[in-house]
């Protein structure tokens, strides 16, 4: 079977459909539905990666070299900014952050999450095309960088990303680790010691 | 070398410079404070502005006195000031210290923000969430600092008045509990704003010992006092606990006996507040006249709550270092008066505020929602989507808390038998609820198409 992307009447069908385990919240605007694709918001929560003393990140090993004893090593801080405020990203910053809505992923579709292109000609990226899978509920995690050379300043609920709708086909999909979250979660990593 | 006077004055200015400084610093990343304490910073630098020039206007204008008079006075000047100052150091300043996006649920803002607008209209109110290091909730009106000042009343000025809400910030992330804040908090914002418990007619501590013996007049003082003191603080409670069933329905008890139980025994009563368990059982009462009776599941829950609790408004006074006999005659003033207390603030409440036993269904039907791992904070009702009310939200939250935590935690695939599970289960359930009221505040003020 080949991958086939929903088109727009479906999915604004589906998601009216009460019974359908496909839904997002807040259920989006008509205009926001396209061929395929649902423009999705960032929420409130922003984790800026830290430069701290900490030497590097083993990421096959999936340990910080150099943390000491600690157990968790926090590699972001969490900004919370109020509904009404803004977030600056400065140029080259990397972020974390994840969408204000929240999905629910039916058996039978997959998405990807990848930059609006208004966002990316600025240089504010959804640095990695974050992949959803079936049966996932939940906020996805959003990577963003801003790669251009001014700050940019992102508010809460402003449209910069959209989900990509394809079809797919799992009768028993796997609970990730992050099923039913509803704020950005960093990899886990721990301290050498 | 400067004299003692000019000492004064620089020192005095000085610590006005480092408040400013303070208050700057604050409030210099407006992006993570909260709505009500950005304001609260403007209003706290106008204060710091008016202080300011206010010492230094009349500290000059005394320098026409002759020595002996001008010392005087600006000693008095001096200590005046000094002592609003202090009052900023201590009072102010911690709120909007606490008041950080990040020590805070900023959802509940929105929440709080629009109950108070719709119980209570015509109150230009500003409500200040703030988190403290202190295990407790409270709430607490403050005129604006300037009219606090100025010595204005507040029914004179333009200016809002501010409503602090503290919770500890360690249960940033325990939206389920915080259920006591929006309950029992704001039954107290309604209570100063309709003036209820204010109305009450306490009687004079003298009036009330005035039978005892003459000889036994001096170990009764101390009972007087006791009396006086409980009394008026018991029924303010009483009244917020009231408040809190008519507008919040059974989260009030849960969320309210979940924090009680954390922080001492519910059959201890103190001067401030009666034990928990009798305030339980007033909750209970209020739950019956609004319905919920005839709603099985929280009729079960109350009667289990009575059968813990059989004698909770007529067991004996159990006070810790608090005259027992004062408390006792304090209850007994109080006790008779409650279902009186119901009928008031029933009076109060407007029908479409009131959370009866009819919108029971609903709270029924989004907690299966959130069982099947679904946010709530929209419904589609009538062809549209429209949004929650967070009281529906929190009481559906509350649901599958007491009674299907472990379905809860199955859709993880994680087991609440398991203590490393269990708090991981409770966090994302607090996670659905906020990111519910949060849609909620959103849907409300972004109707669909």
């Amino acid at each position: 079977m080949g991958v086939a992307i929903p088109n727009r009447s479906d999915i604004i069908n589906r998601l009216r459909d009460e019974d359908d385990e496909f839904s997002i919240s807040p259920m989006p605007l008509t205009r926001s539905v396209g061929s395929g694709t649902v423009d999705l918001s960032i929420g409130t929560v922003f984790m800026p990666a830290e430069r701290s003393a900490i030497p590097s990140v083993r990421i096959e090993e999936k340990r910080v070299v150099g943390a000491g004893n600690s157990i968790d090593v926090p590699l972001f801080a969490e900004v919370r900014v109020h509904p009404k405020g803004t977030f600056v990203m400065q140029p080259r910053q990397f972020i974390l952050t994840a969408t204000f809505e929240y999905l629910s992923m039916p058996h039978d579709l997959a998405g990807l999450i990848q930059s609006r292109s208004t966002f990316g000609r600025m240089g504010i990226i959804s640095a990695t095309a974050a992949y959803v899978a079936p049966g996932f509920k939940g906020c996805p995690t959003l990577e963003v960088l801003n790669a251009g050379e001014v700050p940019i300043e992102l508010n809460p609920y402003r449209h910069i990303c959209q989900l990509v709708l394809m079809s797919a086909d799992e009768p028993e999909p796997k609970i990730s680790r992050y099923h039913l979250s509803t704020r950005p979660w960093p990899a886990r990593v721990a301290a050498d010691s | 070398m400067a004299n003692s006077d000019q000492q004064n004055r620089a020192l005095f200015l000085e610590r006005l410079a480092r408040l400013d400084g303070a208050v700057q610093e604050a409030s210099g990343r407006p992006d993570r404070l909260t709505q009500g304490a950005i304001e609260f910073a403007t209003a706290l630098r106008e204060l710091l502005g008016v202080l300011g020039s206010d010492f230094t206007g009349r500290w000059d204008a005394l320098s026409g006195l002759d020595e002996g008079d001008r010392d005087e006075f600006r000693n008095q000047l001096l200590t005046d000031v000094q002592d609003a100052v202090a009052d900023v150091t201590m009072y102010y300043l911690p709120i909007l210290l606490g008041a950080q996006a990040s020590r805070v649920p900023t959802e509940y803002e929105l929440v709080v923000e629009d109950l108070l607008s719709s119980l209570c209209p015509d109150w230009h109110v500003i409500p200040i969430l703030w988190g403290s290091d202190e295990y407790s909730y409270a709430t607490r009106d403050w005129d604006h600092p300037v009219d606090w000042y100025s010595g204005n009343e507040n029914d004179q000025s333009e200016r809002p008045v501010f409503r602090e809400f503290q919770l500890p910030s360690i249960e940033r992330d325990s939206t389920l509990l915080h259920g006591v804040l929006v309950g029992h908090e704001i039954g107290h914002a309604l209570d100063s704003f309709y003036e209820v418990s204010d109305g009450l007619n306490v009687p004079e501590a003298r009036d009330v010992f005035n039978e005892a013996a003459p000889e036994h007049e001096a170990e009764l003082l101390h009972s007087a006092y006791v009396f006086s003191a409980a009394a008026k603080d018991w029924a303010g409670e009483i009244i917020a606990d009231i408040f809190s069933g008519l507008i919040f329905g059974p989260v009030a008890l849960f969320s309210f006996r979940e924090f009680s139980e954390r922080t001492g025994p519910p059959t201890v009563d103190s001067l401030t507040h009666p034990g928990s368990d009798r305030r339980y059982e007033v909750i209970c009462q209020v739950l019956e006249r609004a319905g919920f009776g005839a709603m099985d599941a929280v009729a079960e829950w109350i009667s289990d709550f009575r059968s813990m609790f059989p004698d909770a408004l007529d067991r004996p006074i159990q006070a810790e270092a608090v005259d027992e006999e004062g408390c006792q005659m304090a209850w007994d003033w109080l006790k008779p008066s409650i279902p009186d207390h119901i009928s008031r603030c029933f009076e109060v409440i407007e029908d479409n505020s009131l959370f009866s036993a009819e919108r029971w269904p609903l709270v029924e039907k989004l907690s299966r929602r959130l069982l099947g791992g679904h946010v709530i904070g929209e419904v589609y009702v009538g062809g549209a989507f429209t949004f929650v009310p967070p009281p529906s939200i929190l009481n559906a939250g509350w649901l599958v808390k007491a009674n299907s935590l472990f379905e809860f935690g199955q859709l993880m695939n994680l087991d609440t038998s398991k203590r490393e599970d269990v708090g991981h289960i409770a966090l994302t359930l607090d996670g659905l609820i906020a990111k519910s009221l949060e849609i909620s505040f959103h849907r409300r003020r972004n109707p669909w198409e």
